[in-house]
């Protein structure tokens, strides 16, 4: 905890992060925080939803970062799909540590 | 190159026709994920970090300029413009739609392409040797022979759902240059102008969480029986391949379970029951096959060998070139030339549209339009008169492809890593760059001479860590990225897994950790030795003295 | 149960005389005995997928009909997927116990979804490659009416 839900949009698979209506945005600024266990259900409940209706693929709940506000990826794997990298050219944006 | 007819292209027609719907089906949810992640996997469609990947087949690695320019077109009209060449010697893109991928198909088919069984627990794309139809030391083309096997494995009714993923390597040189040891089953041509032509088949190579030297399987399987006798094979395995517990379920596990005496009883004894059902092709259609394979009929081109010589004396790139990446072709006048994809800044395969276009149009111009892929990411092309050889550099140095560095520690391997895929624990591109950028004195980078450094970003093995004279293993050590260093694997002749040096290192002290093992070598070589010599005479532990002293 | 015919891609009856099941871990011994069994009691026999990306049952339905020679009714029970329609047909099996009904019509859509073959197999109903140079072969239901 904190944690939001996230998946890969299924007609082309981007990362999006399920947001405040129970929207899904490519935003993780954007997304809805579960801050305990219960809100957690409630969250991946409109997940399993949209699931069903063939939105989404590949959810999960991750770990997020709320130290500067709005939440913000905490594993390299999480910034690394965080940042949509457009080009191959631009990979060094995340320094290696 | 084998060229589709009637059959072939309907066949492939229906194939699309029927994964457009599969798509369909999907997004209208009638098919679960569940459902549909094998039939797309089947049409090489994985769902990775940011996007889907769609892997294109590139049967054994062979294709045409035309082919490459097809590639080029599908990277700028559905990707972002570049694609990444794999140690399957096929391509793969990696931000592709869904919704586009019926689209993408199509237009593969419209060059004979496809991304059939690129991915799934089914017979893979077959591998092969780059140099087919070229090498000065190639018994036979083994295209004939992997191309009976694409042919014989695409949509087998018994084989699409195996334990696990399948793979296939075929050789016809005398040196191996298809890492037939490291794959499911090898198979190496057998035979001289005067011999019967057969095959000697190792099986149980592999390389993931438990990697395996491939073990001899059959010492001479005549050529007609091929495929009766790979149908015993790929039957006993279907039937006692471990499904319990993915990491457990390749051949390599069960013929090292049972043991080859015993896998090797079991498939004799149905091979002997079924060999007469009619599974082998008939001579006819192997040599409707291998007619497509007929060696080019390539016209004398002498060289003007005072001219080379001078161009090379006054060109050190050029002469570097000339030394590291063109080889011996059969035919004197000929050579074979490699186009590196390695050079600093670049992820290691990684290739933009201009680039593919630019060597379709070299391929045209000097190597009767064919083009190879080789399973160290770089292109091939096979047939270029040794007069050309000039034009062909300064072509190719001005579309930034004209480095001169096989085989050279530069020449890395590299999976996509944790910068695109699902499975990775960590990067792998950063890594090889760093390490590119550390040995980017192309004089240093030759004088440390021939050095494999494979780069696999988890323990599935992609990069070909355990087969790296050094290699380099991603883990993930309490969330952040570290790298394991393994040593003296190779996959060439005498093939070798890599031995674990010792603790892994974190990413930012990895290059000094390469550079120290680096120089560990050059200060213990003697003569000409190459890396692994040295490291097979004198072991691991001056490595391990100069990595983690003397503890 | 509803049932699909694989041949006549239409539903099936329920099998007459019952079915005998085997096992896709069934020996040698284990699958002679089953057929035996069968040839006696004129069953059907089912081999059961667990899963439907389970492809063993795939290879025990092709030797049931090439080692053992049995001509009489196969039947796919558990979860099989309508795009494994000709594979089931190609390796041996005559029925399939759909595990989802409402999917009758592909199964019917997936039997016809492709007429072209590399390999041979139990049943080799599709165009053959290694046929296809000789004669000019466009679908097997062609090569039916010429016939």
């Amino acid at each position: 905890m904190p944690n939001v839900i996230t998946a890969n949009r299924l007609e082309d698979g981007i990362v999006v992060y399920l947001g405040q209506s129970g929207n899904w945005t490519s935003d993780l600024t954007a997304a809805r925080v579960a801050n305990s266990g219960h809100d957690l259900e409630a969250l991946e409940k409109i997940a399993g939803t949209a699931v069903a209706a063939s939105h989404v693929v590949a959810v999960y709940a991750m770990d997020v970062d709320l130290s500067g506000g709005k939440p913000a990826p905490k594993s390299v794997r999480e910034k690394i799909r965080a940042a949509h990298r457009q080009t191959f050219k631009d990979l060094t944006e995340i320094e290696i540590r | 190159m084998y060229r589709y007819d009637e059959f072939d292209r309907a066949f492939l027609q229906d194939r699309n026709r029927e994964f457009r719907a599969q798509v369909s089906r999907r997004l209208a949810g009638e098919l679960t994920e569940d459902e549909f992640k094998p039939l797309r996997l089947m049409n090489g469609l994985y769902l990775q970090l940011h996007a889907y990947m769609l892997r294109i087949a590139v049967p054994y690695g062979a294709m045409t300029s035309r082919q490459l320019r097809q590639l080029g077109y599908i990277a700028r009209r559905w990707d972002k413009g570049f694609g990444h060449w794999t140690t399957r010697q096929n391509i793969q893109f990696n931000w592709i739609k869904l919704i586009d991928v019926p689209d993408i198909l199509e237009a593969l088919a419209e060059v004979d392409m496809h991304a059939i069984q690129t991915s799934g627990n089914c017979i893979r794309n077959v591998t092969s040797d780059p140099f087919a139809g070229a090498a000065a030391d190639e018994i036979e083309d083994p295209r004939i022979w992997a191309e009976v096997l694409r042919q014989w494995s695409t949509n087998h009714p018994e084989f699409t759902y195996l334990p696990r993923k399948f793979k296939f390597a075929v050789t016809g040189a005398l040196q191996d240059r298809a890492a037939i040891a490291f794959h499911d089953i090898g198979i190496r041509i057998l035979g001289g102008p005067n011999a019967t032509k057969g095959f000697r088949i190792f099986v149980g190579g592999g390389q993931g969480r438990t990697p395996y030297v491939a073990q001899e399987m059959k010492a001479f399987l005549p050529q007609e029986n091929l495929l009766s006798y790979l149908e015993a094979m790929l039957r006993v395995y279907n039937l006692h391949g471990r499904r319990d517990n993915i990491y457990k379920a390749r051949i390599k596990i069960l013929v090292n379970a049972i043991g080859v005496d015993e896998y090797r009883r079991q498939v004799e004894e149905e091979w002997q029951r079924i060999r007469a059902e009619g599974a082998d092709l008939p001579a006819e259609e192997i040599d409707r096959i291998r007619a497509h394979f007929l060696a080019p009929d390539l016209a004398a081109r002498p060289l003007d060998a005072a001219a080379f010589a001078k161009a090379r004396s006054e060109d050190a790139d050029f002469d570097r070139w000339v030394r590291r990446n063109v080889v011996a072709h059969k035919n004197p006048d000929y050579a074979i030339v490699s186009i590196a994809f390695k050079e600093p800044g670049r992820p290691p395969g990684d290739a933009t549209a201009d680039e593919m276009e630019s060597v379709a149009d070299a391929a045209d111009r000097y190597s009767r339009g064919e083009v190879r892929v080789t399973y160290t990411q770089n292109l091939i092309l096979p047939h270029v008169a040794r007069a050309d050889l000039i034009d062909l550099y300064e072509d190719l140095k001005s579309a930034g492809l004209a480095g001169g560095n096989t085989d050279l520690i530069t020449d890395i391997i590299a999976c996509p890593g944790l910068d695109y895929c699902n499975l990775a624990n960590a990067r792998s591109i950063p890594i090889a760059q760093a390490i590119t950028e550390r040995f980017a004195d192309p004089q240093r980078a030759e004088d440390i001479g021939e050095l494999r450094l494979n780069i696999s970003g988890c323990i599935n093995a992609c990069g070909h860590h355990h087969a790296g004279h050094i290699g380099i293993l991603g883990v993930d050590k309490k969330g952040t990225e570290h790298y394991q260093i393994t040593l003296g694997g190779s996959a060439a002749d005498n093939a070798s897994v890599g031995t674990i040096l010792g603790p892994s290192f974190p990413a930012e002290e990895l290059p000094a950790a390469i550079e120290n093992i680096v120089d560990t070598y050059l200060a213990r070589r003697t003569g000409g030795e190459t890396f692994l010599a040295t490291y097979a005479r004198v072991g691991a532990n001056p490595f391990k003295e100069a990595l983690y002293g003397t503890r | 149960m509803a049932r699909v015919d694989l041949k006549s891609a239409s539903p099936a009856a329920p099998p007459m005389h019952g079915i005998l099941e085997l096992a896709v871990t069934a020996t040698r011994e284990e699958r002679a005995a089953a057929v035996e069994a069968a040839r006696e009691s004129g069953k059907s026999i089912a081999i059961h997928f667990a899963k439907f990306n389970d492809g063993r049952g795939f290879s025990v339905a092709r030797v049931l009909r090439s080692e053992h020679g049995f001509t009489g009714e196969i039947l796919a029970t558990g979860h099989t997927i309508p795009d494994q329609a000709l594979h089931l047909l190609r390796c041996g099996f005559d029925v399939v116990e759909m595990s989802d009904p409402t999917r009758l019509p592909q199964w019917k859509k997936s039997l016809e979804s492709c007429w072209r073959a590399y390999q041979t197999a139990a049943r080799n109903p599709l165009a053959m490659r290694r046929e296809a140079a000789r004669k000019k072969i466009r679908n097997p239901r062609e090569l039916e009416e010429a016939a």
